[in-house]
């Protein structure tokens, strides 16, 4: 009765470590996806302008130097780890943003 | 009403035309040192907050050795004049700043506007990072004038100094330990100390990162019933953003009494048994005075 409880045990572990692999197989490591270069030069551009930010004209300017549409900025508005946040008329890096910002900053001077 | 020292401040175009000074040594500090070797000023050491300006193992400023190290590999003598920038506004350059006059540096300036100012002015970055210098500065000697412990705070041996919180409004009113981002710099309690006034650093600032005139910064102080005439302690979180408020009061408006709390509020709120306020108002230090003894 033990030896057949074990035995199916043994089966899910299986099963369970199976599933693992094909996970690991199909996903990369890191848990972010690859962004374009010109995603975090806007990211630092913000960041260089300091604690204030910038204002949304700045914003838009700073975008369409690296080729962002106006209206395509919105994305790094939006979801629980936009890299920006509007504060009053100014805007910032959060901190996901700051810490994307370090990493990538990191790689790339390291 | 004084006037602002212009000679603790310079600005980009005064810089671009000094960078060949042999006098001068520029420095970089930011909270994130890694903008360093993306890109810094022609000619500009950097300073790692995290290893230069604290000491390795106890929490507290580096003493006279590894400042005379650390002056040494930067080129720094009595003789230099010294100018620092860095990101975030300016805070740890001038924690920095802070921090080499209470070891009895005297020909400092701040970048006015910071890092900022020479990145979005569109002047050139270099990416080689200077030879050590191995300049001969004598052992600096501390000057704990300009610090002020808990004990300064809790227990003054003179009249009670005025205290100036320079945190956000919601750090100060306790609705938060600390602004989003900066996990580790929690204290274990949220408030403010009592009595302290509530003006956050960057209402010296204006939206470029700058100092605001000299006219506005004493009325910015003034309109708070601060006085000039009277000692001032000024605290954040870990003591960089009071050294900004600091300079300020110390540096640009001469006021003569004017110590930074660098063990500010992790160090405050996280004590046994400290006095603490929550909300708007400041509240009243229960015990102060020459009679008083700290709580343990």
């Amino acid at each position: 009765m033990m030896r057949a409880e074990l035995r199916r045990v043994q089966s899910r572990l299986a099963r369970i470590d199976a599933d693992l692999a094909q996970l690991e197989r199909t996903e990369p490591a890191s848990v972010s996806r690859p962004r374009a270069e010109r995603y975090y030069q806007l990211l630092l551009s913000i960041y260089e302008h300091g604690r204030h930010g910038v204002d949304a004209a700045q914003l838009g300017a700073l975008g369409a130097t690296y080729d962002y549409d106006r209206r395509g900025l919105g994305g790094f508005f939006a979801g629980r780890r936009a890299p920006l946040r509007m504060t009053g008329d100014r805007v910032r890096l959060t901190p996901e943003g700051e810490r994307l910002l370090e990493r990538h900053l990191q790689d790339q001077t390291s | 009403m004084s006037a602002t020292k212009s000679d603790v401040l310079v600005g980009r175009d005064w810089l671009v035309e000094h960078l060949d000074d042999p006098e001068l040594v520029i420095l970089e500090v930011d909270e994130r040192p890694v903008l360093y070797r993306v890109g810094h000023i022609p000619g500009a050491h950097c300073l790692d907050w995290h290893s230069d300006l604290q000491d390795p193992i106890t929490r507290d400023i580096p003493n006279s050795a590894a400042i005379q190290a650390l002056w040494r590999r930067t080129g720094v003598d009595p003789e230099s004049l010294v100018v620092l920038y860095g990101d975030k506004n300016n805070w740890y350059a001038c924690f920095a700043y802070w921090l080499f006059r209470l070891y009895g540096l005297r020909r400092m300036a701040i970048l006015d506007g910071g890092r900022p100012a020479w990145v979005t002015g569109g002047l050139p970055l270099s990416t080689t990072e200077p030879a050590p210098e191995n300049s001969e500065p004598p052992p600096p000697s501390l000057d704990p004038s300009l610090r002020a412990s808990w004990r300064d705070v809790a227990a003054p041996e003179s009249d009670p100094p005025q205290l100036i919180d320079v945190r956000t409004p919601e750090e100060y009113r306790g609705e938060m330990l600390t602004e989003p981002g900066y996990p580790e710099e929690a204290a274990q309690r949220p408030g403010h100390i009592p009595g302290a006034l509530s003006i956050p650093w960057d209402h010296a600032t204006r939206e470029d990162g700058s100092f605001k005139s000299p006219e506005e910064l004493e009325a910015l102080f003034t309109a708070s019933h601060l006085d000039r005439q009277t000692p001032a302690i000024t605290y954040c979180r870990i003591g960089e953003r009071s050294a900004h408020t600091w300079f300020v009061l110390h540096e640009l408006l001469g006021w003569s009494d004017v110590r930074n709390y660098d063990g500010s509020w992790t160090e405050w709120g996280s004590m046994i048994a400290m006095p603490v306020a929550l909300g708007e108002a400041p509240g009243f230090m229960p015990v102060t005075g020459r009679e008083a003894k700290p709580p343990h």
